[in-house]
């Protein structure tokens, strides 16, 4: 199922606004989600 | 350049710096891609792309009109035969990784061809890109290289480049993209002349960079980054 443009934007604007503030930490915060969803 | 078969292009940098101009061109010696302009669709729909830099703007949907040209994008998205130009403006970190997973979703190879205003100075003042006359420009430029150049011992190439900044301010050569399409591209020797210059330019220029890791996130979520400077 593909999502709309915004809902996607909507996410990482919602990431944005709290704890993710730059590349680097966008980057990590996908790694560890891939991780994590490698592990279930 | 490689390409596979789905790709989209993203020309990447700051503002001015060539990157429709550097899109018109490849389009022309690449025809099957089909290009959106992110920037210009906004213009058409309604606030003035000027206006949204000086609010400092950069992302979707502040405005309803920004509602309406992201719309427009996912529809080019969705009916594009393959092959892409996805030209738009300075995007903010959200916006950025939100538009490569929406075209991750149509299994398209993201290529961010990445301009530095190095090369912009370098390679198209010649070709009298409109931005290059922009005295604020080479003030950035010269903030942006001059400590390098000083530090690498570069001295010499600084004053070239700064003579040349002084001669084209000073000269104030404006020109719309329309004029440079008629005035140059339409003359056929001319049209020759840059044609040459561009495939130069791609065999020599535009190859992959491995520019760091800083670089590469920078366009997290790309998977070819080329680095264009001089």
């Amino acid at each position: 199922m593909r999502e709309s443009f915004e809902e996607i934007y909507g996410r990482y604007d919602d990431l944005c606004r709290k704890n993710i503030r730059s590349d680097q930490d966008l980057l990590n915060f996908e790694k560890i989600n891939l991780i994590k969803e490698s592990l279930l | 350049m490689e390409f596979f078969g789905k790709d989209v292009i993203i020309p990447a940098g700051e503002i001015d710096v060539g990157k429709t101009y550097w899109s018109q061109i490849f389009l022309r010696e690449h025809p099957q891609f089909e290009y959106f302009s992110y920037g210009r669709t906004y213009d058409l729909i309604d606030m003035q792309r000027t206006e949204k830099h000086d609010k400092n703007i950069t992302g979707p949907f502040t405005h309803q009109s920004e509602r309406k040209c992201t719309q427009m994008m996912e529809e080019f998205v969705q009916t594009a035969n393959g092959q892409i130009i996805i030209d738009g403006y300075l995007m903010n970190l959200p916006f950025r990784a939100a538009l490569f997973k929406y075209l991750k979703q149509y299994d398209f190879k993201i290529h961010v061809v990445y301009f530095s205003m190095e090369y912009l100075v370098r390679h198209f003042y010649e070709n009298a890109c409109k931005a290059v006359v922009k005295s604020v420009l080479y003030e950035r430029y010269i903030k942006s290289f001059k400590k390098r150049y000083i530090k690498e011992g570069r001295i010499d190439e600084l004053f070239d480049i700064e003579d040349h900044i002084i001669e084209l301010v000073s000269k104030r050569r404006r020109m719309s993209s329309e004029e440079i399409y008629t005035k140059y591209l339409n003359d056929p020797e001319v049209k020759e002349r840059l044609s040459d210059e561009i495939n130069a330019l791609i065999r020599s220029i535009y190859k992959y960079h491995d520019y760091g890791q800083e670089s590469r996130i920078m366009y997290y979520g790309s998977d070819i980054f080329y680095w264009i400077h001089e």
